[in-house]
C-alpha cells in the first residue's frame, strides 16, 4: 500500500466515522472539511503537486459551504436576540 | 488499475448523489450524510488517480543507461570519485564531474551544457555528466514547494518524504561533521546501487547528492559509498561556485 492509498483510506474512514456520529448535514460537511484540510496539511510533503491542485476546487467548494453555514448560524442568532 | 479507479470513483459519486437525493426526499438525515460522504470519497479517489510506472519497468529502462555510463567511466580510467556541482549560470541543471586525477583542479567557467570531456590540462581532465537525478530533485522541490538553494540539511526532510511517497526509499537522514556530510538512505528500492556509485550514482543517490550540493551551495566530492540494506554516503564539501571559478 503506497502513501496515496493511505491518504485516501484515511479520508474514507474519516468520512464514514463522521457519517455515523454527525446528526446534521452542516456538522458533517464541516467535519469532512476539517479532515480534508488536516490531511492535506499533514501529508503535504507526500502529495504530488498535481493532486494538490486537483484537490483545491473541492477544498474551495467545502469552504464556501462552510461560509454559508456560518452566515446562516449568525443570522439565526441575530433573529433570536 | 487506473481504469478501475475511474470506475470506483464514478460509482461512488453516482451512488452518493442518488443516496443524498433520496435521503433529502424522505427527510432521512443518515441517508443524506451517507450520500454526501460517497460523493466526497468519490472525488478524493478521482483526485488521487495518478499513473505510475511499475518499479520493475523503471529498472528495466534506467539500469542499462547507468551500466553503460559506468562502463564508460571504467574504460576511461578516471581515478577520482564524482564531484556534484550545484546549478549555476553555465549549468542550470547542475552537473556531475568525474575528474581523471585525484589531485584535480577545476575551472567552472569552462563548463557549459555542451561540454562532455574536459581536456584542457592533465589536472583538469575529466568527464562531465548531466545529473541523472535532476528531475527527482525537481520533484523534491515541487512537493515541498521550496527552492533548495541554501537551505542546508533541511532538504533531507523533503527528499525523504518524496522518496517514501514514490516507494523508492524508506527515509533519508543527513549528518554534518565539519566539512563532511554523512547521508543515510534507508531501505532504498534499487538494485543497481554498488561501490561504483562513488563515480556514477543511481538516480536516487544522484538526486540526493545533487540536492545536498544545491542545499549547501557547495561542490560535493563523494568520499565513500557503503552499500548494504541501507546506503551510507560520505561526501565532502569542497567550496562554493565562486571558489572554483
Amino acid at each position: 500500500m503506497d502513501v496515496d492509498d493511505v491518504i485516501v483510506l484515511t479520508l474514507a474512514v474519516w468520512a464514514v466515522v463522521c457519517m455515523i456520529f454527525a446528526k446534521a448535514i452542516d456538522v458533517y460537511v464541516t467535519l469532512i472539511l476539517i479532515g480534508l484540510l488536516v490531511v492535506a496539511e499533514v501529508a503535504s510533503f507526500f502529495i504530488d503537486p498535481e493532486i494538490k491542485a486537483r484537490l483545491n476546487p473541492l477544498i474551495t467548494f467545502l469552504l464556501f459551504i462552510f461560509a454559508v453555514i456560518v452566515v446562516r448560524k449568525v443570522m439565526e442568532i441575530l433573529k433570536i436576540h | 488499475m487506473r481504469k478501475a479507479k475511474y470506475i470506483v470513483s464514478a460509482a461512488l459519486i453516482v451512488a452518493g448523489s442518488f443516496l443524498a437525493f433520496h435521503g433529502a426526499i424522505r427527510a432521512n438525515q443518515t441517508m443524506v450524510n451517507a450520500g454526501i460522504g460517497g460523493v466526497f470519497i468519490g472525488i478524493v479517489v478521482l483526485s488521487f488517480n495518478t499513473e505510475y510506472v511499475k518499479l520493475k519497468t523503471f529498472r528495466a529502462f534506467s539500469d542499462p543507461f547507468i551500466k553503460t555510463l559506468r562502463k564508460l567511466v571504467t574504460s576511461l580510467n578516471l581515478e577520482s570519485n564524482a564531484v556534484y556541482i550545484p546549478p549555476y549560470e553555465n549549468m542550470p541543471r547542475g552537473c556531475v564531474f568525474i575528474p581523471a586525477r585525484k589531485d584535480f583542479s577545476l575551472d567552472l567557467a569552462k563548463l557549459d551544457e555542451s561540454v562532455v570531456f574536459l581536456l584542457d590540462s592533465e589536472k583538469e581532465m575529466g568527464l562531465v555528466l548531466d545529473p541523472v537525478g535532476f528531475d527527482l530533485m525537481a520533484d523534491f522541490e515541487s512537493y515541498s514547494e521550496m527552492d533548495f538553494a541554501g537551505i542546508g540539511s533541511a532538504f533531507a526532510e523533503s527528499a525523504s518524504s518524496v522518496l517514501k511517497s514514490l516507494g523508492l526509499a524508506r527515509s533519508v537522514t543527513v549528518y554534518e561533521e565539519g566539512d563532511n556530510i554523512r547521508i543515510y538512505v534507508l531501505r532504498p528500492n534499487v538494485e543497481i546501487c554498488s561501490k561504483e556509485c562513488e563515480k556514477v550514482a543511481c538516480p536516487i543517490c544522484c538526486s540526493i547528492l545533487l540536492s545536498a550540493a544545491k542545499a549547501y551551495g557547495e561542490l560535493l566530492m563523494v568520499e565513500e559509498f557503503k552499500v548494504g540494506e541501507n546506503i551510507e554516503i560520505l561526501a565532502k564539501k569542497i567550496g562554493g561556485i565562486s571558489k572554483w571559478m
